[in-house]
């Protein structure tokens, strides 16, 4: 399993948590399915590093309003990768409640969905199938140019546009 | 099979050649044309596919989102540009939408497939009430552009006329309302059955009010500057679609207007007003007596080309009733444009009437087909091959689809037939009553369904009941409307 940004392989230091079996006795840089997160007493947040949710792509984001300034991390898990839930969450989590931190695409995901998936604002993805960085490269710049306008770098069409006609 | 996207249904010469060499190199010699205005290839051999892709891409053509779960090509009227009763050339808001839809980051993972259509004029050519979203260009009362916006309509298994969930929405807004529209699908659209994953199954689910509810909520918080299309945009494509400069050539002077009854019959019957009264809009037929609706050679397709380069000012439309338009002619070189016509079999004088059938490519190209839509549309049209029964039958639509996913508009057929499989054999199952039009209207299924070696004759059965019983100039849906099915009812099954 690799986990790219933008630019390439990046390291990762998040550990999954699945279940409220000793979760006080927790460390480090951990990540926790938000209905956990929701229904224990927060007291085991205090032994973390850093703290970072899973939400399903039906997770209402809503129930993560109060905890989201604690967050480092949201991953988004795509139970299959037709399953397009998981890219409107994304753009809700940026655009409508402003998440600054890392929102990470796991689960099933193709590496043909890179560019679709940091363009909605994930900024890291978690590939089962374990790319090559250099089938990763191909893959975000198969399409260099956009129409849409989200919160991402890439220019669109219509600023290119705009750009030649005023040289 | 390969479906090659046609934006809005606006073809230049070039690319409807570039179509022609497709069908003529890669199949086997001709393409289907169909009522999403775009073309199938269904002899394309799998190797041969990337090169063809690379062909159509250098003459600016592709087939991307032609399929899957995705927003797919945006379709407008026909007439788009050249009719009177428009407020505005609706293709310039079709391609804004064509942009934003095209690789869209969010919403290339719908629940299922989601279409849109763009009119500007009352009269309803696209079957827009029949789609996931359909718009409709208007003035309001200070003069400024915006649209109904009309959602959860379609065809399929569930048919559904569309609801209006706002009268007027600003031109300016357009983008930022369907990204609304949008998240709001992909989020709630069931996915865990396809037969109910389309958006008019959600607004049916949620309700019209709450489903409005929420796109309204959701708009609120989109950030409407980043989302919607620039005014500079919308004017540079503005630019695009502006008329031709239409005395900018010499039109020939003899009026050689044939002094043939089949001329005179093409006029009534295919030529359409157009906005400059010298000009005409000609609606060429790919319904020949007994042909394949919607089916056009290379050796067609590349003189139709010439002849819209020669007297269309390079344009040609794809209706999506299956035939081509050449939007801009001259009414002097009408005649000249009829005998060329003829000589190709394209001059069939029968716009709007019996013999100008939707059908589905059915059983014999489509997989998903339970029965055949080609042969019982070509025997129908054979039994109604005389043009004056035609045109005495008048206005009467009947669509043919092969399966319940009605690509065949079945269910806005005046006359529409479903093809079933009962026990192995091919059925047809008749409703009459539907209308694709500004009066849209799901037809009702009539009673047990016919062999396809009855079908023909229960057609014509019906048409027999309306010619009989119809008031002075009473259409067959205005009879139906007034009469209902019992008279039809009565004359198929026998008293009841």
């Amino acid at each position: 399993m690799a986990v790219y940004n933008v630019e390439g392989i990046v390291q990762d230091k998040w550990k999954f948590v699945n279940n409220f079996e000793n979760i006080s006795s927790l460390r480090g840089s951990v990540i926790i399915p938000l209905e956990i997160l929701v229904k224990s007493d927060k007291s085991f947040l205090c032994g973390l590093e850093n703290v970072g949710v899973k939400l399903n792509v039906d997770s209402e984001p809503e129930e993560l309003v109060e905890y989201i300034n604690l967050l480092e991390i949201i991953c988004i898990y795509f139970p299959i990768f037709k399953d397009g839930r998981g890219f409107s969450l994304a753009r809700i989590l940026r655009d409508k409640y402003s998440f600054k931190g890392d929102i990470r695409a796991i689960g099933d995901v193709l590496l043909d969905q890179a560019s679709f998936l940091f363009r909605v604002g994930f900024s890291t993805i978690n590939f089962p199938q374990n790319p090559s960085p250099q089938d990763f490269e191909d893959s975000i710049k198969r399409y260099h140019a956009v129409y849409q306008k989200t919160n991402d770098a890439h220019k669109t069409i219509q600023n290119l546009r705009l750009r030649d006609s005023r040289r | 099979m390969l479906r090659v996207a046609i934006p809005y249904g606006t073809l230049s010469s070039d690319q409807l050649r570039a179509l022609a060499f497709v069908a003529r190199r890669y199949d086997k010699g001709y393409g289907h044309f169909t009522t999403r205005q775009n073309i199938q290839f269904n002899w394309i051999k799998l190797e041969e596919t990337p090169d063809l892709l690379h062909y159509l891409a250098k003459n600016k053509i592709h087939g991307i989102q032609t399929s899957g779960n995705v927003i797919r090509n945006v379709t407008s009227d026909h007439f788009a540009g050249a009719t009177v009763d428009e407020v505005e050339d609706p293709r310039i808001y079709a391609e804004i939408i064509r942009q934003w839809s095209t690789l869209h980051p969010e919403f290339t993972f719908l629940p299922r497939k989601f279409k849109i259509a763009v009119i500007s004029s009352n009269e309803d050519r696209a079957a827009t009430r029949f789609h996931d979203i359909g718009l409709i260009l208007h003035n309001d009362v200070n003069g400024k552009k915006g649209f109904e916006v009309i959602v959860g309509g379609g065809m399929g298994r569930t048919p559904v006329i569309g609801t209006t969930i706002k009268n007027f929405l600003p031109k300016e807004d357009l983008i930022s309302y369907l990204e609304a529209i949008l998240r709001v699908y992909n989020r709630y659209g069931r996915r865990d059955n396809i037969y109910k994953a389309r958006i008019k199954i959600l607004v049916r689910e949620l309700g019209v009010d709450a489903f409005k509810n929420q796109v309204e909520q959701e708009w609120l918080v989109i950030d409407r500057n980043l989302i919607n299309h620039s005014q500079g945009e919308e004017t540079r494509i503005r630019e695009m679609f502006k008329e031709p400069d239409f005395y900018n050539k010499t039109f020939s002077i003899n009026n050689n207007h044939p002094n043939e009854p089949d001329f005179q019959n093409w006029l009534k019957s295919n030529i359409y007003k157009h906005k400059n009264p010298d000009f005409r809009i000609v609606s060429i037929s790919l319904k020949p007596i007994g042909g394949i609706p919607g089916d056009a050679t290379a050796e067609q397709m590349d003189l139709v080309a010439d002849l819209a380069q020669k007297y269309s000012f390079d344009e040609i439309r794809v209706s999506h009733e299956q035939n081509l338009i050449l939007p801009h002619v001259h009414e002097s070189e009408l005649g000249d444009l009829w005998i060329s016509l003829r000589k190709a079999k394209l001059a069939t004088p029968n716009s709007g009437f019996i013999t100008d059938m939707i059908a589905c490519p059915g059983l014999d190209y489509c997989s998903l087909a339970n029965a055949r839509s080609i042969p019982v549309a070509q025997s129908i049209s054979n039994k109604f091959k005389d043009i004056a029964k035609q045109y005495d039958i008048g206005n009467l639509k009947i669509k043919i689809s092969g399966c319940i996913n009605a690509c065949g508009h079945h269910h806005a057929g005046h006359i529409g037939l479903l093809g079933v499989d009962r026990n192995g054999e091919e059925f047809y199952q008749i409703t009459l009553g539907g209308s694709g039009e500004d009066d849209a209207s799901i037809g009702k299924i009539i009673g047990p369904g016919f062999s396809k070696d009855k079908i023909v004759e229960a057609v014509e059965l019906i048409v027999q009941v309306y010619l009989e019983n119809r008031s002075s100039g009473e259409t067959f849906l205005s009879f139906y409307r007034r009469e209902g099915a019992k008279p039809f009812k009565e004359s198929l099954y026998g008293s009841v």
